[in-house]
């Protein structure tokens, strides 16, 4: 029986999707943190310029021609008394020329966030000024910001890892436990109706032809021996008719002699004969070689698949193709018959949900659905599997 | 002109005495903005002559100015005229600029108000009084006092507040009409008399500095600062007048 490698299937997947998860909580809260922070300087640098554009107009107006003579000191005031530090103060006069305005403006990081304001006396503009952060202390809270959110989404997404596939292994665990006793249940029915089938055909048979081999050895010597003998040749014969049949439940024997394609072949044309349905079994090749089991399975879902056709579908044609794609096995079996009504798997018989199961076990799958006339049955088998 | 406000009175009385005998260039006297400001409004053409009240830097004497010294001014401890003592101690100085002490010898509660670090008034006066600068470093550190950045502010700030003390200009003080108190130091009053006989060691020369380019157009009025009649204008304001002839 083939494993299901549902976890592994479920890891490959919920991999990729947690880490594409983390990445963007963790992109989104450490971009988000630097956004509002940094608009939050901003805002901040821009009211600074605004308090220093003010107050620099007075001092225009104390001092209209020479004020930026005074520039330095009045930077070194606002420098003590006004502005957060660390800060760089840059002030232009009216024609755009930078205005001295000592260690303020001297020393500009590398990294600035600037507030902007302009300084108007009436309708004119007589100086912009520039009030500047120092960014690179964001950078540093960003980066331990960082740092967290990537610890945090990292733990986090471990557990959102974790916690699925330790249930999924579980549930995988439980069902192999199933399919497996699934699998022997079949065997035994199949033994069982071996077994009943042996008692019931060949063993009456072989009965019949004690009672009467022993009824021989009580007659007369000479009398009528040759019409006594035949009738225990047939009831041997019969009896050996039913051991052939039984053995080739088993194990059909024309896959042995002829292989996949020939058995399916000569299968149709006798199933085609005996049944009237005319049968067109169709090959892609070339075909792999699967595995025994898994040449049986297909031999006998055919087998199934036909048969259900002739019982149930009323269909004059039916279509059998086999093709393969990589090591898979791919069934088709079509008919124009009457095909099937409401819900597939609710109205799918017995011989159909033995079809579904036997490529179930092998980890393969089977679909039958309405065709645009008649019905289909599509069927993946994995040529590996495992019986 | 423009630049240091212990010199801009001064500057004042002179230009206005130049106006009135018609001299030319007619000349304007801004309102301070500091030594370092007048000599960057001079090497800007901004102005023909700036107002100093320290020497030149090497880096600024090489952008082509010259400093032609006016007058020599006495810093002095002066006080709101409401303070009830007219004299203090090296000691008592230094205790109130450490903030040791809050009070004058009276009882009456001081406030010391500062000028900022690059001014040359402090420095002048804290040769002679042990431990004043360190005194006023720390203030500068823990925010101790009020800093104010113009001799003008200074000047307003000790008029208008009740027990405050500071360090000024005898000039300024004289020539803008202040009703301030000036300290007697060690036993030792701040006068024209004890700048000219030694006696009073805290002062600084005050003058003014030109581009050579800008020399000839006020060569006028340097002269006239330079006359009897500038230096009389100078010593009835309490500055010590020492103009030479203009080069």
């Amino acid at each position: 029986m083939t494993p299901l490698r549902l976890t592994s299937w479920f890891r490959r997947r919920m991999l990729v999707l947690v880490v594409i998860s983390a990445a963007l909580a963790w992109l989104t809260i450490t971009v988000g943190y630097h956004v509002q922070e940094r608009r939050e300087m901003v805002t901040l640098c821009r009211a600074d310029a605004t308090r220093v554009a003010a107050i620099l107009a007075e001092t225009i107006q104390q001092r209209p021609r020479l004020w930026r003579y005074d520039a330095p000191k009045f930077a070194d005031r606002l420098g003590g008394e006004w502005l957060r530090a660390p800060a760089v103060l840059v002030v232009h006069d009216e024609r755009g020329a930078r205005v001295e305005v000592g260690p303020l403006g001297k020393s500009v990081p590398s990294s600035v966030l600037w507030g902007r304001a302009e300084v108007r006396i009436g309708p004119v503009v007589h100086a912009r000024v520039w009030v500047g952060a120092d960014a690179r202390p964001l950078w540093n809270r960003t980066l331990v910001v960082a740092l967290l959110a990537a610890l945090a989404e990292g733990l986090l997404a471990f557990l959102l890892y974790l916690l699925p596939v330790r249930a999924i292994r579980t549930a995988e665990q439980r069902i192999a436990g199933l399919m497996t006793q699934l699998s022997l249940n079949l065997r035994e029915e199949e033994r069982s109706r071996i077994a009943r089938d042996l008692h019931d055909g060949a063993g009456q048979a072989l009965t019949a032809a004690r009672l009467n081999l022993m009824a021989l050895q009580r007659a007369p010597a000479g009398a009528d021996l040759q019409q006594r003998i035949e009738p225990v040749v047939a009831l041997v014969d019969e009896a050996l008719d039913e051991v052939r049949r039984s053995t080739a439940a088993l194990m059909p024997p024309a896959i042995a002699d002829l292989g996949l394609h020939g058995a399916i072949e000569r299968h149709c044309e006798a199933f085609a004969s005996a049944s009237g349905l005319e049968i067109a079994f169709e090959v892609q090749a070339p075909l792999p070689e699967p595995d025994s089991h898994v040449q049986t399975t297909c031999y006998r879902i055919i087998q199934e698949a036909l048969t259900n056709i002739a019982r149930h579908a009323s269909a004059q044609h039916a279509r059998v193709h086999l093709a393969a794609r990589e090591r898979t096995l791919l069934l088709t079996v079509t008919d124009d018959g009457a095909g099937i009504d409401g819900d597939v798997s609710a109205s799918a018989g017995t011989g159909l949900r033995s079809i579904q199961t036997r490529a179930a076990l092998l980890g393969g799958s089977a679909r039958i659905f309405r065709a645009e006339k008649g019905t289909c049955l599509e069927v993946e088998l994995p040529c590996d599997a495992q019986g | 002109m423009v630049g240091t406000g212990t010199l801009t009175p001064l500057a004042a009385l002179l230009a206005a005495a130049w106006s009135a005998r018609n001299g030319e260039p007619k000349i304007i006297v801004e309102p301070s903005v500091g030594s370092s400001g007048g000599i960057r409004a001079a090497i800007d053409g901004a102005v023909d002559l700036g107002l100093v009240a320290r020497p030149l830097k090497e880096s600024e004497t090489k952008l082509g100015l010259v400093l032609l010294p006016i007058a020599r001014d006495a810093v002095v401890i002066a006080a709101h005229p409401s303070v009830g003592v007219d004299a203090v101690s090296s000691e008592m100085l230094v205790a109130l600029f450490s903030g040791a002490r809050t009070t004058f010898d009276d009882g009456s509660p001081a406030t010391v108000f500062l000028r900022d670090r690059e001014d040359t008034a402090h420095s002048s006066i804290e040769r002679f009084v042990p431990g004043l600068r360190a005194a006023r470093e720390a203030a500068y550190d823990a925010r101790r006092f009020r800093v104010l950045l113009h001799d003008d502010a200074m000047g307003e700030s000790l008029s208008i507040t009740p027990g405050a003390v500071g360090v000024y200009s005898l000039g300024a003080l004289v020539a803008g009409h202040l009703p301030l108190k000036v300290f007697a130091l060690d036993g030792v009053r701040p006068s024209l008399q004890n700048i000219e006989n030694g006696t009073w060691k805290a002062t600084r020369d005050l003058g003014f500095v030109a581009r050579t380019d800008r020399l000839a157009r006020v060569r006028g009025f340097l002269t006239f600062v330079a006359s009897p009649e500038g230096a009389a204008i100078a010593r009835d304001n309490s500055y010590l007048p020492i103009a030479a002839a203009a080069p």
